[in-house]
């Protein structure tokens, strides 16, 4: 298909385009960083995001099913669900894909059979962005979990130990009087 | 202050500077203020603000040994250990600052690792900012020694060697001396570097401007004058030699580009220990530096040590004996 | 409806920063984001200043009247005690070499959490106050007065530190934001603005002798807990004694261990060693935690935690001291213990009775650190270990930050697990040693209500973790420091799920083969242990 293989062909602007959008979410400062820091010990989070845009990329240009995207989405939201963003502005990278894609291919656009594969291609990202609510949810509903966990272990143990020590008196106690 | 606002001031301080010692001294001739009370002046400034300084830091007294580790310990001789990253006595730390002062080691550090294709890891490097800083304050050091020939006659044989090594590309007359050139270079990169990446420009204030555009300014006049505009070079050395053995003389017509060139570098001098330039000296004191890791064998005395309300076991048994004796723990008091 | 964002717009609001200097950018307080007040009660136990019920979100922060001129007295008072404040204060040429070292920066993406916007903000209202230029062309010269909005910057920033040294690493000049961090922890504790997280372990430690607030019975309690759990695992009875007069050794360790997992399955794996090698120590319910809560509230308030480790060992009448596996602790043994409270001229420097070894790196503390203590016993074959046990872990040591950067305690931890396990795995180069990352919690920062900021500060380090966890499949990252036990679990569920934490000692008790001890078939954990599984068939 002819609009695969211009995706192909643009793909490095396409991605280029995608990232610095995601990374302009970030204060200036830190955008440059993110960008710039090659090292992914250095910059877990500019890697992370570069990486999973990349890999959602391959997803899509190769056709397969949105699905697979899965765990590039959740390595690039887990970070953002966790960041200072309101869950709208966490996830809307995925429809920013679609202003990176009619701003590259602007020119070839114009012809009027990719415009309308671009228009069939539109619910694809669509369908990543419901993929992506679902991944948000639950990340956030994963820190709640651990939220609760943490402070039982911390208060729970100690109950928990307190009462197996009361009955475990108790029952050496009862055991001479037997 | 927003970046724009704090570069546009320090150009303006520096054109002002300019303006300032041009008029004065070229225009309006006022040869002795500018080559004469200034200088001395701002010599004063500095020698006395510099020893100010450094009595202050030294007043502070170290009430703690807290030395950064960057290396193992010294602990059981089987153990290998870090002798420069983590000293324990005088010699190790001599070593540890002599990397410091003079190698910048804590900025040639930023080893970095990059994951490029494949599985392998690549450790590349980031130390543009350790050769840039390098460069820049070389070049200054070889600089200000070779001035030294200004300022003495017959000439030093070391400040003849350095510039015999800092010409020997033997190029031009007169011959071209490769520090002032690394000099401007080094200061354009740290310049454009503060500006244009974002987070330096952030955290940088008027202050860290000023001195690299001060400093660019001097280096700029100093090769206009050797090269370009040229001076009555007998007539500076005259007035130099005559500063430096205090019988201060005015050489007429020695031309403006020297003095504008001698109040900059006045006004560096006087800023110099109110500034962050202070750091030269301050680099030596630094105590997570210049310590020893060894609070552990060897006494560390904090001078103003003193007593503190603590919770004395007495006081802890007082509150929880009933409790400890039922639990069988043993108590002083019964 | 009108008012919903297009997408473009949406992904820009507010998070650039307005172009104007990060002095004209406020805080704003948001649940999630700054870690609760600190409650009267707790300040009151502890005698510091300004105990009050307030809110940090609230804009009233029910300060006491001079509290400005309260902070710039303190101020002065610390730049005259304290060189290495005052010259932090003066030498930053703001290279930026620190600026993207900083484990919170880089997870949060928050400039102002870049080590040397941290310290300027002290640093500019030094400027502003102290200094001649300062004073004659303020914001010139980057000095700014001491308002309310600069106090809030303070307390939300200075508890975004957790004071782990690594800036420092990298600073030409060795400044340690730690140190500003404390000394600007210091300042504010002037005023009574801590946190409770702080406060309330340093009133518990101060009043009960460690930080949970455990009672003395209750802390026997626990120890007869852990005996019979592990009688359970391994068969064999431990008989730790507590506050006994006349042992040779008091054993310190913190207090977290006793009652959080996985922190205390090292503590039982303390007390397996101890008995196994019949060390004549004891515990101490008055000097019964090692950590010090007080590091994070002032100079002084560490000092008068601290003394209880020295007055307990005499006291007791022991020889010398050893410490546990603990982060913070151990900077405060190794580089403010004998200062504040010593000379200990009542102890000896310490010798292993079982090697024979003199410790001469703790001569004047007469403190050693457990690991270096059991690397001893291992190098001299006086442990019989069965690594295997530990098989299915696949191991990675993380540096804990101050044992690493506070002290140099690299290779003893190394050597130990490389002795009890068989398999292990380094983390990158940049990320281990003494450019170790923060867990993200230290300092006082461990707080339940902060645990977003914590799993953001955490990202560096569970990032290298799940680098070797994807690479070699390291499933288990193990560590010398109560904190990281107590919130590495938390960091690795979100960030690399199948990845558990442990102590030292928890392998070593793992490993550990006992006189008596029967077949074991499960781990400390109580979980079965492959190849050694109950064979209930032969039980039949």
């Amino acid at each position: 298909m002819a609009f695969e293989k211009l995706l192909a062909k643009k793909r490095s602007a396409i991605l280029t385009g995608w990232f610095q959008a995601v990374i302009d979410s970030y204060p200036e400062e830190t955008a440059q960083f993110l960008k710039k820091e090659q090292d992914p010990f250095a910059n877990p989070v500019g890697r992370t995001v570069r990486d999973g845009l990349n890999g959602i990329l391959d997803l899509l240009l190769e056709n397969k099913d949105e699905v697979e995207a899965t765990t590039f989405l959740d390595d690039i939201i887990r970070v953002r669900a966790l960041q200072d963003f309101s869950p709208a502005r966490a996830l809307v990278f995925i429809f920013q894909l679609k202003r990176v894609l009619s701003d590259v291919l602007a020119e070839d656009l114009e012809e009027p059979e990719l415009s309308r594969q671009l228009r069939q291609f539109a619910p694809r990202i669509d369908r990543l962005a419901l993929l992506a609510f679902d991944i948000y949810t639950n990340c956030r509903a994963q820190l709640y979990s651990i939220r609760v966990k943490e402070s039982e272990q911390r208060a729970g143990k100690l109950l928990e130990r307190a009462n197996a020590l009361w009955e475990k008196r108790a029952q050496r106690s009862r055991v001479p009087e037997s | 202050m927003n970046p724009k606002e704090s570069v546009v001031f320090s150009l303006v301080a520096v054109v002002v500077l300019v303006l300032l010692s041009w008029v004065g001294a070229g225009l309006i001739g006022m040869h002795f203020l500018f080559g004469v009370l200034i200088p001395y002046l701002a010599f004063a400034i500095f020698l006395f603000g510099m020893v100010y300084r450094i009595v202050g830091w030294a007043r502070s007294p170290v009430p703690f040994r807290i030395p950064t580790t960057c290396g193992q310990q010294k602990s059981l001789p089987w153990v290998k250990w870090s002798p420069i990253e983590n000293p324990v006595d005088t010699k190790g730390v001599l070593k540890r600052m002599f990397f410091e002062v003079f190698l910048f080691r804590s900025l040639f550090r930023n080893v970095k690792l990059e994951l490029r294709e494949g599985p392998k890891l690549l450790y590349g490097s980031a130390k543009w900012l350790w050769l840039g800083a390098i460069a820049f304050h070389y070049a200054f050091l070889v600089i200000l020694i070779r001035h030294f020939r200004f300022f003495s006659e017959p000439v030093a044989g070391l400040v003849r060697g350095l510039e015999g090594l800092d010409g020997f590309l033997e190029v031009g007359v007169p011959r071209f001396y490769l520090s002032g050139a690394v000099l401007l270079a080094a200061i354009a990169y740290l310049f454009a570097r503060r500006y244009l990446v974002p987070q330096l420009k952030y955290i940088s204030l008027p202050a860290d401007y000023f001195p690299l555009v001060l400093i660019f300014s001097i280096g700029l006049t100093g090769i206009l004058m050797r090269y370009f505009i040229k001076v009555d070079i007998i007539g500076v050395k005259q007035m130099t030699l005559g500063l430096a053995a205090l019988q201060p003389t005015v050489v007429e017509g020695v031309g403006s580009i020297f003095y504008i060139h001698i109040f900059l570098v006045s006004v560096l001098f006087a800023y110099f220990p109110f500034s962050k330039l202070v750091h030269l000296a301050g680099v030596f004191l630094s105590p997570t530096r210049n310590l020893a890791n060894n609070s552990r064998f060897v006494r560390h005395v904090n001078p103003w040590n003193y007593p503190v309300k603590t919770h004395t076991y007495d006081e802890y048994e007082e509150e929880f004996r009933e409790k400890m004796i039922e639990a069988g723990l043993p108590v002083e008091k019964e | 409806m009108a008012n919903v964002p297009k997408p473009d717009q949406l992904a820009k609001i507010d998070h650039r920063p307005p172009q104007q200097g990060w002095m004209e950018t406020p805080v704003e307080f948001k649940p999630g984001n700054y870690l609760y007040a600190c409650k009267p009660h707790n300040l009151e136990i502890l005698g510091l200043p300004n105990p009050r019920e307030w809110r940090p979100e609230e804009d009233d922060w029910k300060l006491p009247a001079n509290w400005q001129e309260i902070l710039l007295d303190g101020m002065k008072e610390r730049l005259e005690k304290f060189r290495s404040f005052k010259l932090f204060m003066d030498i930053c040429v703001r290279c930026g070499a620190c600026a993207d070292k900083c484990h919170f920066f880089i997870g949060t993406g928050d400039p102002k959490n870049m080590p040397v916007l941290r310290a300027e903000l002290l640093r500019s209202v030094y400027r502003g106050n102290f200094t001649t230029f300062g004073r004659m062309f303020k914001k010139y010269s980057g000095g700014r007065e001491l308002t309310e909005k600069v106090l809030k910057e303070w307390f939300y920033y200075l508890f975004q530190c957790s004071e782990c040294r690594r800036c420092s690493v990298f600073c030409p000049y060795g400044i340690d934001t730690a140190e500003v961090t404390i000394i600007g922890r210091e300042l504010l504790n002037l005023i009574g603005c801590n946190v409770d997280w702080v406060a309330a372990p340093a009133a518990n430690c101060f009043r009960t002798g460690n930080h949970l607030g455990i009672q003395p019975h209750a802390f026997k309690d626990m120890m007869d807990f852990f005996v019979d759990e592990i009688e359970e695992v391994t068969g064999v009875r431990v008989e730790p004694s507590l506050n006994r007069k006349g042992a040779e050794i008091l054993f310190v360790t913190p207090s977290g261990d006793v009652f959080a997992d996985p922190g205390t399955y090292t503590l039982m794996g303390y007390l397996m060693l101890f008995h196994e090698i019949g060390l004549d120590y004891t515990w101490s319910t008055y000097a019964s935690e090692g950590g010090n809560f007080g590091f994070f509230t002032s100079h002084e308030t560490m000092k008068r935690l601290n003394a209880k480790m020295y007055a307990e060992a005499k006291r007791l009448g022991v020889k010398y001291i050893i410490g546990g596996e603990c982060g913070h602790m151990w900077r405060v043994i190794n580089q403010y213990m004998e200062t504040m409270n010593g000379p200990a001229d009542f102890l000896e420097v310490p010798k292993s009775p079982i090697t024979g070894t003199v410790f001469d790196n703790a001569s004047a503390t007469k403190m050693i650190h457990i690991v270096e203590f059991t690397a001893d016993l291992i190098k001299h074959g006086k442990l019989k270990l069965d690594p295997s046990r530990n098989d299915k872990l696949r191991v990675t040591y993380h540096d804990s930050c101050n044992p690493a950067r506070g002290m140099g305690l690299l290779e003893e931890p190394r050597y130990v697990i490389k002795n009890v396990c068989n398999n292990f795995f380094e983390m990158p180069e940049n990320t281990i040693r003494e450019r170790t990352f923060c867990c993200g919690s230290g300092a006082g920062l461990n707080a339940g209500e902060y645990l977003e900021m914590r799993m953001r500060g955490g990202l560096p380090r569970a990032n290298a973790v799940k680098h070797v966890h994807d690479k070699h499949g390291v499933n288990m990252l193990s560590c010398i420091c109560a904190i990281d036990r107590a919130v590495l679990p938390a960091l690795m569920d979100y960030w690399v799920p199948d990845v558990g934490v442990t102590g030292v000692h928890e392998l070593v008790g793992n490993a550990l083969v006992m006189e008596g001890e029967k077949q074991r078939t499960t781990d400390l954990r109580s979980e079965p242990l492959p190849g050694f599984e109950e064979e209930d068939d032969e039980d039949l």
